[in-house]
């Protein structure tokens, strides 16, 4: 029972690393000048997807949680609250779907995901600048979803039988 | 195992890719603005004229105006989202940055209406 638990803590703390690194290797890409702004790839949205996907809710809003501290290091507090926003809402999302709906494939996922991470980041800079002129930047954003959804949700199907093959080591 | 792609994930890009394509052409046929207004922390500081060149800095972000055009010259925030928001000159478009809590809106003719615009 005890080693069950620890192997959850470990496996927990390996999906936060790879997105933590993910977050990391995605800024170093020069990929950000050509994408609109405010929007980002979302490769760390990679593991966070799995998670949602065969761990519990709790471990993955843990991860989220953790990869928004790395997120507040690096870039900041307003970044802080766009990616916590846009992660638990995204990862609620992707948990909805994973256990409560059929019909979606990776593609959708992935385009759901970055839908609602958006979102929470709007909803964020609608507070912090306190005007409804953010709104413009809604229907790039929505563009910019498909094609960055498009990339992870592919990626996610890629990955899944290694990540499950570690996932399952822990039996 | 899930499928990569399936119907429901087509219908879903369809609707947001038109969604944002909706959006953008209704953004562009809007009219050229008179008239910008700064907002900080959500309270308009100032409200400008498009035809007058401009320069200040305001919490951190320098704010242009030229030949009609907004756009952010220089900004302190770390992912300078504003910076490359590019120029904006019609009423409607907005420049943000959000770690400064500055925004600039483009007002049409009437000057302070920003609802009649977007809404």
């Amino acid at each position: 029972m005890r080693n069950e638990k620890i192997k959850r803590i470990t496996f927990t703390a390996l999906m936060t690393a790879i997105a933590v690194v993910l977050s990391f290797v995605e800024s170093l890409l020069p990929t950000a000048y050509f994408m609109p702004p405010g929007s980002k790839l979302g490769l760390s949205n990679i593991p966070v997807m799995f998670s949602a996907s065969k761990l519990t809710v709790g471990e993955t809003l843990l991860i989220v949680f953790a990869k928004s501290v790395f997120v507040f290091i690096t870039r900041g507090f307003t970044a802080f609250c766009m990616s916590l926003a846009g992660g638990i809402l995204s990862a609620l999302c992707m948990i909805f779907i994973f256990r409560k709906t059929n019909g979606f494939g990776y593609m959708g996922i992935g385009i759901l995901s970055a839908l609602c991470h958006n979102a929470g980041q709007l909803i964020v800079s609608f507070f912090l600048v306190q005007t409804t002129a953010i709104v413009g930047y809604a229907p790039v954003l929505l563009i910019a979803s498909v094609g960055t959804g498009f990339l992870t949700g592919t990626l996610l199907r890629l990955v899944m039988p290694y990540y499950t093959k570690l996932k399952e080591m822990e039996k | 195992m899930k499928k990569l792609i399936t119907k429901k994930d087509l219908i879903l890009l369809f609707v947001v890719l038109l969604a944002g394509i909706v959006g953008i052409v209704f953004m562009n046929s809007a009219d050229e603005g008179k008239s910008a207004e700064i907002i900080v922390d959500g309270k308009t500081t100032e409200i400008i004229s498009l035809d007058e060149a401009y320069e200040k800095q305001i919490n951190g972000v320098v704010i242009c105006c030229e030949k009609g055009e907004i756009y952010i010259k220089e900004s302190n925030c770390p992912d300078k989202v504003c910076m490359r928001s590019g120029r904006i000159s019609k009423s409607g478009e907005s420049i943000i940055c959000a770690p400064n809590r500055v925004a600039v809106k483009i007002n049409g003719k009437k000057g302070n209406l920003p609802d009649a615009i977007t809404g």
